[in-house]
């Protein structure tokens, strides 16, 4: 999603001032100028200077190319659906993994993936189950992450070496 | 001596050995594959390196990148396809090479180049850095103030073609840094009433997200069709090397030099590095096809993008200002194990930062053999398909941002800050900058509020000291700069602002 630049610059410099009015809030420090809004105002304003800058710039453009430039592969579903399934996965990993546990949750985010892209299911299983266990044991038995175990926490003790 | 032997020893630990063996060969698959960089394998290596001494940790990072830069010659060459973003320069020449059935020679140079380059880059870091650092321990917050602002403006102003963009992108970073609590009065500041926020973005998720999960969200939507090796098996690439290389000496010598001299810029990575050095040996020789010339050209760019590793850990080491993004993640992990960077970690601790220093010799000499082995992989390497080693990474991106800190909120991070950088780089608004500007954002803080505590607020002290004062003056010509050129070219009449740089 490309954004011409002088829509660009206008995010830019919104974003700019609203770090200005939140480090508004901030409070002033007692004897010394140089309280904790100091720095992000700075950053803020710096922010909306730039924005601006390129603002105008695009601001010659505008008309002879689009607002948004939605790049080529926008156009093909397969794509844009495999992009949101990547960022979908993490999300059911997110809210998942407490109560399914580690190796359930990766085991069908993985195959879910495997099978959107590669089609075939024996494959999206074998390469899933594989690689949750890799993970699984390099993590959890190797490195000591306490990965949650969710459903699973009354077989933890079967499941590792330890 | 004695320093140095325990140096050696330290580094020397069969299981720090190991180590670096391990990541050297993670980094040539990462390197070999396109699209995943080695700033990639740095950033998944580091909630491993959590669980590590510091030795070990960084050694492991040196290893795995050096080898991660000379395997993106791997697919430059056999595909024309750059493994990562340092080999771009000179994958249409190499892959030249290999459609006239020298695919042995190019990668042959390429190797012994890299390993040469990276030897060069580690002997001056080696010899540098601490005579540099004897000199920085003078600095006072003054100097620390300009060297990082120097620092950063260097990366903003290179990073791309649009210095504004490095700009915005560096400003980005500078306030992601300032999410949490105010390090001088401990006020939260843009956390939104959320207590995770209070601890800060967190650095590791941070770079997951925008080195390893942008490209990811990039490998699967890429209309890119998938890539097929149609090379014949790659025979022996040491066969008849020795007198191509001993004539293109000039070229990657240059390299070497160059590489190392680039790379000590805070900012500016391996592949400017690598550009330079062949655009140099391009205008030297124009005639192209010539055999030795065009082995040399690759030598000498392959030279330099090693070279400049080694050399990016100066200013790292030295004034703990990264030199490119692979050494702002090495700060980082420097700062998680206790140890800051800076003059007093030669007076201290000179054992640990000279092992990372050995670790050098030891990667690159490791990337000989290791690197044949690649070459002669590649065929193996290049075959795995894309979409089975994306779900692959983003599994290893999850566990890898959930170890850091033990909750999911990391996790949402690593996801968000992918997007963000995935939608940065769609508007050509660099990614490197926002790095550094996140890890250099507290030190200019601090270095700033400090100073002006000690001043009483007068801001005429930042020129007091005269070292501080002179730094301070080219700080702020280079942030001149820009204008003066607008003004320039407007007086000039000529219209060529937008690529002002």
């Amino acid at each position: 999603m490309k954004l011409n630049d002088a829509l660009l610059g206008l995010v830019v410099a919104l974003l700019g001032g609203a770090i200005v009015l939140g480090a508004r809030s901030f409070p002033q420090m007692a004897h010394f100028q140089y309280g904790p809004g100091f720095f992000p105002t700075l950053l803020g304003s710096l922010l909306v200077a730039s924005g601006l800058i390129m603002g105008l710039r695009g601001l010659r453009t505008v008309g002879r190319t689009p607002l948004v430039e939605l790049a080529a592969w926008t156009r093909s579903r397969r794509h844009v659906v495999d992009g949101a399934g990547v960022v979908a996965a993490v999300v059911f990993y997110n809210l998942t993994v407490h109560t399914l546990g580690f190796p359930i949750t990766a085991f069908l985010m993985l195959a879910a993936l495997f099978l959107r892209l590669r089609g075939r299911v024996g494959e999206a299983l074998v390469l899933a189950l594989l690689i949750t266990l890799v993970a699984h044991q390099a993590f959890v038995e190797l490195l000591l992450v306490p990965l949650p175990w969710g459903v699973l926490e009354p077989f933890s003790g079967v499941l590792t070496w330890r | 001596m004695e320093m140095m032997t325990e140096a050696l020893w330290l580094l020397l630990q069969p299981s720090t050995v190991l180590v670096i063996l391990l990541s050297g060969m993670f980094g040539l698959f990462v390197g070999a594959v396109p699209g995943l960089t080695a700033t990639m394998a740095t950033a998944l290596l580091v909630p491993l390196t959590f669980y590590m001494d510091p030795v070990p940790a960084i050694a492991a990072m040196v290893s795995a990148s050096a080898m991660a830069i000379f395997a993106g010659d791997l697919p430059g060459a056999l595909l024309r396809m750059p493994g990562t973003p340092a080999s771009a320069a000179y994958v249409d020449l190499a892959h030249r090479m290999t459609r006239q059935g020298r695919a042995e020679l190019a990668l042959g140079v390429s190797l012994v180049a890299s390993v040469f380059g990276g030897l060069v880059g580690a002997v001056v870091l080696t010899l540098a850095a601490p005579t540099l650092a004897e000199f920085a321990l003078s600095f006072s917050s003054y100097e620390y103030f300009w060297l990082a602002c120097l620092g950063l403006t260097c990366a903003a102003f290179v990073s791309g073609r649009d210095p504004l963009r490095g700009l915005v992108g560096l400003v980005l970073g500078l306030f992601a840094a300032t999410i949490g609590l105010d390090p001088v009065s401990g006020v939260p500041r843009f956390t939104m009433g959320q207590v995770e926020l209070t601890g800060g973005l967190g650095l590791v998720p941070v770079l997951i997200g925008m080195f390893a999960m942008s490209e990811i969200l990039r490998g699967v939507t890429t209309l890119e069709p998938p890539v097929h090796v149609h090379q014949k098996p790659i025979g022996n690439v040491l066969h008849g090397l020795a007198p191509v290389l001993w004539r293109g000496r000039g070229p990657i010598l240059r390299g070497s030099a160059l590489g190392t001299m680039v790379g000590a810029l805070p900012g500016v990575g391996a592949d400017i590095a690598a550009w330079i050095s062949f655009a140099i040996s391009r205008r030297k020789h124009k005639a192209e096809g010539d055999l030795q010339e065009d082995a040399a050209a690759i030598g000498g760019a392959t030279a330099a993008n090693n070279a400049s590793l080694g050399a990016a850990y100066v200013p790292a080491t030295v004034f703990g200002i990264p030199g490119d993004s692979i050494t702002a993640i090495v700060i980082g992990v420097l700062f998680m194990k206790g140890l800051t960077p800076g003059p007093t970690v030669f007076l201290y601790q000179p054992q640990l930062i000279y092992a990372v220093f050995f670790s050098f010799f030891v990667a690159n000499l490791l990337l000989l053999p290791l690197g044949l082995a690649a070459i002669r992989l590649s065929r193996q390497i290049l075959a795995v398909p894309r979409e089975i080693l994306m779900p692959a990474i983003l599994l290893f991106c999850i566990v890898g941002a959930f170890a850091m800190t033990n909750t999911l909120y990391s996790v949402w991070v690593m996801l968000g800050m992918g997007v963000v950088a995935w939608l940065m780089e769609e508007n050509g608004v660099p990614v490197a900058p926002f790095v550094l500007g996140m890890v250099l954002g507290p030190m200019i803080e601090e270095t700033f509020l400090t100073s002006m505590m000690k001043a009483d607020g007068e801001l005429a002290a930042f020129f007091a000291r005269p070292l501080a004062g002179t730094i301070g003056g080219l700080t702020l010509l280079v942030w001149a700069s820009p204008v003066m050129l607008f003004l320039w070219r407007r007086l000039r009449g000529t219209s060529g602002v937008r690529h002002a740089s």
